[in-house]
């Protein structure tokens, strides 16, 4: 009985801690409203799409993107994540090239843009918060052939 | 050591190898850490890190991982268990005590990777790393803490007889609570 009740305990702390960060997290659904560019390079080198997005309190990276475009998505059931592997025409098959994605933070001096942070993205489209002035480049990079 | 003890170590060792790729089809959810104690609870302390080395060196042979990324802080992560059973645990076989350390080991193997990680990815991956692993995190904590609390007691009893018999006429023994 009191294994039961332990175990009952800790799965529904657990649970709840889950949510809490979750819901703390951020890197889910925006506080402020804004526009993001979106750029997407293909296999040649061209930039196939150059836009401006605005998004809105609320709005994730992924719910702006999808407003606009035509997403290729691979789900991994095993851990509940997706990766994104094609937007409109620019489609990747994940095993022999995919989408490469740098997101360019706006430096500003004075409210003017003066320069941009490049950073490689750490996570996958879901884990990607939106920064109002911020680009986020998707280039389509080949497996083996390095970054772009 | 004798051929019958070296045998039922490398048994031992399998063992943990196999559930795991066994379970590698669940993330985070394995036996690994339930059998890592049974075994810190029956063997001596230089067998069971013996034992663990063998399984890291063994697990990154076969997933190919060998990497300073991901080695070290493997080694780091489950030789934290027998040390910490034979220090701050004081030899305990209370599956109570036992789960809850099963529990926040569940983190601590998460966050045992995160300096290393920071080489590859960068100190300003920090906070994203640390909250896109939680869920992993909180998986692994409850998978130990389950386990731990309704199989250690059974599956400790049942190897700690067997162990006996067989050491018996060695001379061996293990220690019996």
């Amino acid at each position: 009985m009191k294994k039961m009740v332990l175990s009952v305990v800790v799965l529904l702390t657990m649970v709840g801690a889950y949510a809490l960060i979750v819901g703390f997290s951020p890197y889910g659904e925006s506080d402020v409203e804004g526009h993001i560019g979106v750029r997407v390079v293909d296999a040649s080198g061209q930039t196939v799409i150059d836009d401006t997005l605005p998004f809105h309190e609320g709005d994730t990276m992924f719910e702006v993107l999808n407003q606009r475009y035509e997403l290729t998505l691979k789900t991994f059931a095993s851990v509940g994540g997706r990766a994104l592997l094609g937007i409109d025409d620019v489609v990747t098959d994940f095993v022999s090239d995919f989408l490469y994605i740098t997101l360019h933070y706006p430096v500003r001096e004075n409210g003017e843009i003066i320069d941009y942070d490049v950073e490689t993205a750490m996570s996958g489209i879901d884990g990607l918060s939106l920064r109002d002035g911020m680009i986020i480049v998707f280039t389509v990079t080949t497996v083996g052939g390095g970054s772009p | 050591m004798n051929v019958k003890r070296l045998i039922l170590i490398a048994m031992c060792t399998t063992v943990l190898f196999v559930q795991e790729q066994a379970l590698m089809i669940i993330p985070n959810v394995q036996f690994t850490t339930l059998l890592i104690v049974v075994y810190a609870s029956l063997f001596r302390f230089r067998e069971i890190v013996a034992i663990i080395v063998v399984y890291v060196l063994l697990d990154n042979m076969f997933m190919s991982s060998f990497h300073p990324v991901y080695t070290p802080p493997m080694f780091i992560a489950w030789l934290t268990i027998p040390v910490v059973y034979h220090t701050l645990l004081r030899k305990t076989k209370s599956e109570t005590k036992l789960a809850f350390f099963g529990l926040f080991f569940g983190f601590y193997y998460g966050w045992v990777f995160i300096p290393f990680r920071m080489f590859e990815m960068g100190v300003g991956s920090f906070w994203n790393y640390l909250l896109l692993d939680i869920p992993f995190q909180i998986i692994m904590a409850v998978s130990n803490f389950l386990t731990i609390l309704w199989i250690y007691r059974t599956l400790y009893d049942t190897l700690s007889n067997e162990l006996v018999s067989l050491e018996s006429e060695n001379g061996y023994g293990v220690e019996r609570t």
